[in-house]
């Protein structure tokens, strides 16, 4: 074989990983021990690769696996890792477009709320993996004089994640994580409003009010607080902000903040 | 807002010592009681998130133990080159944990931006030891520091390989001024895969380029009837593992020696017992050596 041959093997190798089976041309590159064993050698490493990729995302996504079964999920998984493959070595970084892949797939079309019980674990793995910070000690804002609070911008926890879903998808998970699942009433449950985020080494998921979610995703986009706060309600309500602040603050979830001309 | 991301201390060296593949089961056991092993080594692609437990506790652990980062994920023999971003990702490990040793495999595991998780084996070429020269001497330039190269586990060889494994290993280190990883355990399962004999391996490494030893468990299975040894890190190193071990401390005296443990992690214990029986060994293959050069 002349130059590039190389890349001509790793090209037919990996189609032999993740295509619908071994390139033929390639088994012919195989060293025969036996007469049938080239398939059999390939598949050795087809399996690592499909098995480890589909494990990395059992792990990310067990609330997910267990709602569809072990079965329906390894199908699931084999067939998104075939056609996704990760593009970085790092499986911390793998896997975000299986919600979308889940919500299209055929035998899981039925439960329609499983795309965002998804897409709440990938929040929660971002969440877990998201960057360290100090959190604001909220004493320093009484520092703040009256007339510069409405400037005030709060910078967020880099693991902050904001989710809105029209299903219970914080009770399914949590109910989903226990070994007796209880009875969820999806007709009876409120669309949710859901604050993720990672308190010291603990991902934490709550639900907020509609009004304090649209005030914490102004904040979070950068928006002072009159703005913000402007977002939220028509008419000024000085002891609902503070009492909302407050709550946020509580939740230790900023980690500085800045007034305007600093 | 104060960074955490300063370098903790200053690389100690890894001793001639049993160390342990650092999991996440175990974190909070080694923190809690301190166990006296000789380092710890992890997979610098566990740790390429920004934050969260695995850097709060690899912290912690890397303050009382010597560190060494083992990745999986560089593809040293990808004909197109290493990854830039994996690469920086790498050097920010390196330059945030100070580790004494940073290693990687003579394999690929991308093709075209693609990552495919496993470390597939090199046809042993001319073509493919320029190629891994290559991109040895770009990640060391970028790493700043040699890397030590291990020797793979393979299940399939290639038709047009024309060079053998050891020689290919030792003239891709002296190329490019790396060294050698030796996972005894590999040189086993490869050399009951393919037929070759394991000592004449091990003998052909010069010692100079040694500087660590792996041993793992390995698994049992069969293609028409033949069996064909996996290396799945999920077992106790096994009694001709043991004996190779010995064979190779005897031929390179004493090395830094990794147990490694991936799939069905069991309990703290069993480990900690395995680098015990390690190190045993370490101290069994120093009196051979004494007796054989005072006979």
């Amino acid at each position: 074989m002349t130059g590039g041959q190389l890349s001509r093997y790793q090209a037919a190798f990996q189609s032999s990983l993740l295509g619908e089976k071994p390139d033929a041309e390639f088994l012919d590159l195989v060293v025969k021990q036996s007469k049938n064993d080239a398939p059999a050698r390939v598949g050795i490493y087809r399996n690592n690769v499909q098995h480890s990729l589909s494990a990395a995302l059992a792990d990310l996504y067990p609330v997910t696996r267990r709602l569809i079964g072990e079965q329906c999920f390894r199908s699931a998984a084999v067939a998104y890792v075939r056609k996704n493959p990760p593009e970085h070595a790092a499986m911390v970084f793998y896997g975000e477009s299986f919600i979308d892949f889940i919500a299209g797939y055929p035998a899981c079309s039925q439960l329609e709320y499983l795309a965002d019980t998804a897409r709440l674990e990938w929040c929660c793995h971002l969440a877990r993996n998201a960057g360290d910070a100090g959190i604001l000690d909220p004493s320093r804002l009484t520092d703040i004089p009256d007339e510069k609070l409405g400037r005030l911008r709060l910078v967020p926890h880099p693991s902050v994640r904001l989710m809105e879903s029209r299903w219970p998808v914080d009770d399914i998970q949590l109910e989903n994580l226990k070994e007796d699942v209880g009875i969820i009433d999806l007709a009876a449950s409120a669309p949710r409003h859901l604050l993720i985020w990672r308190d010291e080494l603990e991902v934490r998921v709550i639900a907020l009010t509609g009004n304090c979610y649209r005030l914490l995703a102004a904040l979070s986009r950068g928006q002072p607080l009159d703005a913000a706060w402007q977002g939220v309600f028509e008419q000024e309500s000085p002891d609902e902000l503070a009492g909302m602040l407050g709550y946020l603050l509580g939740l230790r979830l900023f980690i500085d903040f800045r007034t305007e001309g600093e | 807002m104060t960074s955490r991301k300063q370098p903790i201390r200053k690389p100690g060296p890894i001793p001639a010592r049993a160390g342990v593949g650092l999991k996440p089961q175990h974190f909070e056991t080694i923190l809690d009681t301190q166990p006296d092993v000789g380092w710890f080594e992890v997979h610098p692609e566990n740790y390429m998130g920004a934050g969260g437990a695995p850097h709060h506790f690899l912290t912690r652990i890397r303050e009382h133990y010597p560190l060494s980062l083992h990745g999986t994920g560089l593809s040293l023999g990808s004909a197109d080159g290493v990854s830039t971003a994996h690469l920086e990702a790498l050097k920010a490990l390196v330059d945030r944990y100070q580790p004494a040793l940073v290693s990687e495999h003579l394999s690929w595991s991308r093709w075209q931006n693609i990552a495919l998780n496993d470390l597939l084996p090199v046809p042993y070429t001319d073509e493919a030891l320029a190629v891994l020269c290559r991109n040895v001497d770009t990640a060391q330039n970028i790493l700043q520091r040699p890397l030590l190269i291990e020797n793979p586990a393979s299940y399939l060889q290639v038709t047009f390989s024309h060079i053998e494994e050891a020689e290919f290993l030792v003239t891709l280190a002296q190329r490019s001024g790396a060294g050698i990883l030796l996972d005894v355990n590999n040189v086993y399962v490869s050399a009951c895969n393919h037929g070759f004999d394991a000592r004449s391996y091990i003998s052909r490494i010069p010692t100079e380029l040694i500087g660590e030893i792996h041993l793992a468990g390995h698994a049992i299975d069969r293609i028409d009837g033949q069996p064909i040894l996996i290396d799945d890190h999920g077992s106790e190193v096994c009694a001709a593992v043991w004996d190779l071990y010995l064979y190779a401390l005897e031929q390179h005296g004493a090395l830094p020696t990794l147990i490694e443990w991936d799939t069905d992690v069991p309990a703290w214990p069993m480990l900690f017992e395995q680098a015990r029986k390690a190190e045993a060994i370490l101290e069994q293959s120093c009196r051979n050596i004494v007796q054989k050069a005072s006979a």
